[in-house]
């Protein structure tokens, strides 16, 4: 049995008060694995995307605790949560949000410009990520100039850029079509995954769930079933 | 290196930043440039005449406001300690009639013919000794063009009529332009009184001059103390002067209204499109948060970028200025005077636009939620 990167216990989180409370989750229980990709599903509206938040310590649990990369969230303040998420997570964000006016070169080398890294530096680390991903000849265009899937993969690249411990994927196919869906989720499991890491990818597209090694199903702030076996390194073809 | 890519390439925006910040620059400036220059012409007679104390009626209060005084009072002033001569001068608006029957008003300035103190001190053409000649006047060029619009060629040896009498022009002179717009003749203290309609008392000023080794000011508070004089060094007369118009005129307002339209204008477009530019990148700054970006580094990157625009635009701004005051100070009109102090002024009104630019960005900023590049 691998390591814990997630562990999630009794987590609960509510939103507005008195009758329009909403309970988001409701003391739910989550363990994520390091070389594991986990997905996530469930219709919308169950608490996928607060569970996500909470668990990359962008909102905090009402109640219950989360440890995430060996470290309990609740312990840290702002300032020690934010560089914890900029040297030890990657985003792929539904919306890919890459910023417009960067080029793609520049948008990878962000995570690194705000670790601190020297410009030039983040910008040849960056460049060899892009290369890496099969994305050399397009490093100085803008997002604008780029296809779904080349801006999901210029995504991708900068989630990994920094070689974090954790990768958080929300809805990582949901704007591309189908084939340049699997081949990022391809891509993402062939690029991303490995023994000291972690890929949560949160998703109801049901089409790339052969690429996760367990997905759990949530329904109305609690996890309803988890499927799959946990495995190592279980690198699918 | 990233804050200012995002903001540059924004062309969009970035040339509506740069192009309000310009305009309220520029705007803020030239007025002010403008206010000042009009500001120095009210004293433009002092610098004209020149003369190191002027000595006048107790009840005058700018140089352009006449309280006429007995001839005697020269008398008086000699009499002061420290006082090394003292002479009398005239100063008066009049009409004069042209060769070809049109009137033209003129500020007459009649001078002492044994000095010549108060002398026009740039002759373009003729000489100055000339106006001890009879009826002989020296006009300066505002009066060369003012001619030239009533079709009249002024030469040496033309003629006018100053209250019916014919006087010859022996010179040409440079001269500041006039608050009042009036051309400058300047003549004879005896022509002076002759061609003026006669008063009990005709002396406008007395240009005074300290002895060796006696301060201006000394004197001047010396002068000052005889009764019914006040006294007053010309730095000291240009600068009651230029208080005078500020306080008894509607110009300060007037150009006050302007700035202040500059500050508005500059306020509202800066900080109306910075607001577009952020909520257009609020996505993006919340991934750069969720990615770990703290809000004091994107504050600090939102004020850079705010603060760049300001630095372009407000060069931009006091560039057009220079150019608008190259263009303008051959001719004189508009006046304009840009003292070292305006672009401070208006680089902190500008700094003051920016930050509140970015404070409004960085409010919104602080309003939005990080998880909301989840939704």
């Amino acid at each position: 049995m691998s390591r814990l990167a997630i562990q999630c216990r009794a987590v609960e989180k509510s939103y507005g008060s008195g009758g329009e409370r909403v309970r988001a989750l409701r003391g739910l229980d989550l363990d994520a694995r390091y070389g594991e990709l986990l997905m996530i599903a469930g219709p919308s509206g169950c608490g996928k995307t607060t569970l996500l938040s909470i668990v990359c310590g962008i909102l905090q649990a009402d109640k219950g605790e989360v440890d995430l990369l060996g470290t309990r969230l609740s312990t840290l303040g702002d300032r020690a949560l934010t560089a914890f998420r900029s040297t030890r997570v990657g985003f792929i964000f539904q919306q890919f949000n890459l910023i417009p006016t960067l080029t793609a070169r520049e948008n990878v080398a962000m995570p690194l410009v705000l670790n601190g890294h020297p410009y030039s530096t983040a910008q040849k680390q960056a460049a060899a990520m892009l290369d890496r991903l099969g994305l050399k000849d397009r490093a100085n265009h803008f997002p604008a100039q780029l296809s779904g899937g080349q801006q999901q993969r210029v995504a991708i690249s900068r989630a990994l850029v920094h070689n974090p411990q954790l990768v958080i994927c929300d809805e990582p196919t949901s704007a591309l079509d189908a084939a340049s869906g699997l081949a990022t989720m391809r891509l993402l499991r062939e690029a991303a995954l490995a023994l000291d890491r972690c890929v949560v990818v949160v998703t109801h597209d049901s089409r790339i769930f052969d690429f996760a090694d367990r997905i759990v199903s949530m329904e109305d702030g609690e996890v309803t079933s988890i499927r799959g076996q946990s495995a190592a390194t279980p690198i699918k073809p | 290196m990233v804050a200012f890519h995002m903001i540059f390439r924004d062309r969009a925006k970035y040339l509506t930043l740069v192009g309000g910040l310009a305009f309220c620059t520029l705007l803020i400036s030239q007025q002010f440039g403008v206010f000042c220059g009009v500001m120095l012409l009210t004293a433009s007679t002092l610098r004209n005449i020149g003369g190191e104390i002027w000595v006048m009626d107790r009840d005058g209060q700018q140089v352009n406001q006449v309280v006429p005084m007995r001839s005697i009072e020269v008398q008086r002033v000699r009499s002061v300690p420290g006082v090394g001569w003292a002479v009398p001068l005239i100063w008066t608006v009049t009409s004069a009639r042209l060769s070809n029957g049109s009137m033209e008003t003129f500020q007459l300035v009649g001078l002492d013919s044994a000095s010549l103190a108060g002398r026009p001190g740039r002759m373009i053409e003729g000489r100055v000794e000339d106006l001890r000649m009879p009826n002989a006047v020296i006009l300066d060029q505002v009066a060369v063009e003012r001619f030239a619009k009533s079709g009249i060629t002024a030469g040496l040896g033309s003629t006018l009529e100053i209250n019916d009498r014919e006087v010859r022009v022996v010179g040409f002179c440079h001269t500041d332009r006039s608050f009042l717009g009036y051309p400058y003749a300047f003549t004879a203290y005896e022509t002076a009184l002759a061609c003026i309609p006669p008063e009990r008392k005709t002396l406008s000023y007395i240009l005074a001059k300290a002895s060796p080794g006696n301060p201006p000011a000394d004197v001047a508070a010396a002068i000052g103390r005889l009764p019914g004089l006040r006294a007053l060094s010309s730095p000291d007369f240009a600068w009651a002067t230029m208080v005078w118009f500020f306080k008894n005129t509607g110009v300060p307002l007037s150009f006050a209204i302007v700035v202040a339209m500059g500050l508005f204008i500059g306020l509202a477009v800066t900080g109306l499109t910075f607001l577009m530019f952020v909520q257009d990148n609020l996505r993006h700054l919340a991934a750069l948060k969720a990615m770990g970006a703290g809000f004091g580094d994107l504050s600090v990157m939102l004020a850079f970028q705010a603060l760049f625009v300001g630095v372009v635009g407000y060069g931009i701004g006091l560039g057009l200025t220079a150019l608008f005051g190259a263009a303008v100070l051959p001719k004189g009109v508009p006046a304009f005077f840009l003292p070292w102090q305006a672009p401070l002024v208006v680089a902190v009104l500008v700094l003051v636009v920016c930050l509140s630019a970015a404070a409004l960005g960085i409010a919104r900023l602080a309003r939005s939620e990080t998880a909301m590049v989840f939704k």
